[in-house]
């Protein structure tokens, strides 16, 4: 199957590091061929210590590569003057701001930088671009504001804007949801899904929100403790094991169905669950969080079922309890447990 | 998000489907007219300052007389068109120099080193000059320091190439510093050691000097705008243009660099290139001050900031123009102070500065209520 959008960055046998004396160097990650295409959303995960960073700067001409090529456009990323190469690429990063005085459209038109002239004048089409910036962003309300008294949610939205007025072909984020609740988490990375859709850019994002990432990028890329990177759908890296190869630990859990992790505490006794749907499933989340295994035996220390009117009904040692809530199933089954006696490994 | 933002945020939707070009045109409308008004009343308030340090002095001179003298007619009393031409008009234009110069140098080294305390004297230029004056005045052959503060025509001379040079070799070292050294905060850290390595070196000069020379050299480091004269103003006001010149081509790039260096080099800026040109039109501009007024104090942190708080913005388009203006005006004002109009006493420009500038730069910074938070 060849059905490709344009790509707009690409890696050749590169090699990321860093520099540890004069002539020497650290290899982190080498022999990356990856792509970046013009509306495709990539996210770039892996455990802490992988070379995300380090190739997100990379790729952003923010630190030398050690061996290979980034194309971008076609053109080799280190033959291009900055200006030119700003006007393909533009960047979030994780740099705290230290501004006042500035607001929002002030931040935004700094991503005129580029395209204006000596004295940075804006120029009508330039005021336009701005105007477009704040308003796919939805940072209308930004704009008048002072970039100090946003909170962190906003001031991302507005670098993503100042970085989007910038009209690049490819844009590089660092962790751009990291410090952000939940909420402005998935509407920060639904922000930058739909960017690349609409404004047919290539986005790479690394992040550190595995649930999240498989649940909007197109293609992620997946850098592996052994120093090579996958890259694949989500859906993809999921079914071949990949994700709970890089991410998976004894104590840690690849949830194959729900796609995420969860941590494995050890199983102190069996409990036998007889329930379905909704109550059935988070019944089974509340057992093994509290360390029961689940099984189908009768050997099983107790059983719980459901019971008509969303009550349980608990049977210990043949003898049988009802249950309001989830919370007194598991008190009731804590305390037969703790009166058999040792765990049950 | 308030219920001012959200009513913007329509406003600038609502123009934008209107028109459908140049969305942000209102918002930038009503403060472009406002900051149209703030220069000219800040222009107003510069020739109105000009005007009042002319007439009024230690002599009062009519302004309707003072605009005569300007524009090349006679005056009522001969003696009031030396006092005007040759005494007064050199002083004020030092004035302005000084204060333009200083609050320039002041704003570009506080985005530089994106540090709002950074200021001329904490990158030793200052102090490099205290020391080519104080080898001039305190060690050098008698000939050269001689009347150094006062009297003859030539005589400066020895003391301006002293503080030239001294404020060129500091200034020198901290550039090689800065393109060295890629963390600005090492860079501003070795300026305030250096300064007070050279401190030291001009305190044992002190110590070992007699009573008559000291004198001459703290009486040159109180600061005086009455020092240039006409035959030195070129060389001094051309530095100070040279500096203002530089730093008008800089403003685009000051601005890239408030988001950090990261930023601005993401953004297509030579960082190490615009911190270099930077940084030589401030030390330019300081360096010329240190040799023609002395080692002036307070003007390069309190200008910029009184410039902030009165145009609520970081962006250098409007605060290198703000500066300038602010700057000639302060500049004004403290050589007004210090001449104690209607009195025969002088104050040394050093006490004016601070107490001119601290009681303003307080209550701006109080008014504003917000600093340079990081």
């Amino acid at each position: 199957m060849n059905v490709e959008s344009p790509v707009a960055l690409e890696t050749r046998d590169l090699s990321v590091g860093y520099k540890t004396g004069r002539r020497r160097s650290t290899v982190i990650v080498s022999s990356i061929n990856v792509r970046l295409s013009h509306g495709e959303f990539v996210c770039l995960l892996g455990p802490n210590g992988a070379g995300k960073s380090t190739l997100l700067r990379t790729i952003a001409r923010m630190q030398p590569s050690i061996s290979g090529q980034t194309l971008i456009q076609g053109t080799d990323l280190s033959a291009l003057p900055g200006q030119q190469l700003a006007k393909l690429l533009s960047v979030v990063l994780t740099d705290r701001l230290s501004i006042t005085r500035l607001t929002g459209y002030d931040l935004v038109s700094l991503g005129r930088f580029p395209h204006t002239g000596w004295s940075g004048r804006l120029s009508a089409e330039d005021r336009q671009i701005v105007g477009w910036a704040i308003e796919v962003t939805h940072s209308e309300h930004l704009a008048n504001r002072d970039v100090s008294e946003m909170s962190d949610g906003e001031r991302q939205r507005i670098m993503i804007g100042r970085a989007l007025a910038q009209k690049p072909s490819v844009m590089l984020l660092d962790e751009p949801t990291a410090f952000l609740d939940l909420p402005t988490r998935v509407e920060i990375t639904g922000l930058l899904r739909r960017l690349a859709r609409e404004a047919d850019l290539a986005v790479l994002m690394s992040t550190h929100d595995l649930d999240l990432a498989i649940r909007s990028a197109d293609t992620l890329w997946l850098m592996q403790a052994e120093g090579s990177v996958a890259v694949g759908a989500p859906e993809d890296l999921v079914l071949d094991g990949a994700l709970e190869g890089t991410f998976g630990t004894p104590e840690l859990t690849f949830d194959s169905e729900l796609g995420g992790f969860r941590s494995t505490p050890a199983v102190f006794a069996t409990v036998r669950l007889d329930a379905d749907g909704l109550q059935g499933l988070w019944m089974k989340r509340a057992l093994e969080r509290s360390g029961f295994g689940l099984t189908e035996e009768d050997s099983a220390f107790a059983s719980v079922s459901s019971d008509e009117g969303s009550t349980w009904a608990v049977t210990i040692n043949s003898s049988t309890t009802t249950c309001a809530t989830v919370s007194d199933v598991l008190r009731l089954l804590n305390h037969g447990r703790n009166r058999v006696g040792s765990p049950a490994r | 998000m308030s219920e001012q933002g959200r009513e913007i945020g329509a406003r600038v939707t609502a123009h934008a489907s209107a028109s459908g070009d140049a969305e942000a045109d209102l918002l930038a409308l009503g403060q472009r007219r406002r900051y149209a008004s703030l220069f000219l009343l800040l222009a107003a308030i510069t020739v109105g300052g000009v005007l009042l340090s002319l007439s009024w002095s230690s002599v009062s001179i009519p302004v309707g007389q003072v605009l005569t003298i300007l524009f090349g007619g006679e005056a009522d009393k001969s003696t009031w068109r030396v006092i005007v031409m040759d005494i007064r008009l050199p002083r004020i234009i030092t004035a302005m120099a000084v204060g333009i110069g200083l609050g320039l140098a002041g704003l570009q080294i506080q985005t530089v080193f994106r540090n709002p305390l950074a200021s001329p004297f904490t990158l030793g230029i200052s102090s490099g000059g205290s020391l080519g004056v104080a080898l001039v005045i305190l060690v050098g052959p008698a000939t050269l320091f001689f009347g150094a503060t006062g009297g003859g025509v030539l005589n400066n001379l020895g003391v301006v190439f002293g503080a030239a040079i001294g404020a060129a070799g500091v200034m020198a070292l901290m550039l090689v510093i800065a393109s060295r050294v890629q963390d600005m905060v090492i860079v501003l850290l070795l300026g305030v050691v250096i300064g007070a390595l050279v401190s030291g070196i001009v305190t044992i000069l002190i110590f070992f000097a007699d009573e008559q020379r000291t004198r001459e050299f703290v009486e040159w480091g109180l600061g005086s705008f009455n020092r240039v004269r006409w035959d030195e103003m070129p060389f001094f006001t051309l530095a100070i243009a040279f500096g203002v010149l530089l730093a008008t081509f800089r403003m685009k790039q000051l601005n890239a660099l408030l988001l950090g260096e990261n930023y601005a080099r993401s953004m297509g800026l030579n960082v190490r290139t615009a911190r270099i040109t930077i940084l030589a039109s401030a030390s330019l501009m300081s360096g010329a001050i240190v040799a023609y007024a002395g080692p002036i104090s307070f003007l390069g942190i309190a200008v910029p900031h009184i410039a902030r708080g009165i145009f609520r913005t970081s962006d250098h388009r409007m605060l290198v123009p703000g500066t300038l203006l602010v700057g000639a005006i302060i500049g004004l004002a403290c050589g007004l102070l210090a001449e104690m109009p209607n009195s025969n006493l002088n104050l040394p420009i050093n006490a004016a500065t601070a107490l001119f500038g601290a009681p303003v730069a307080i209550w701006v910074l109080l008014k504003t209520r917000r600093g340079y938070s990081t």
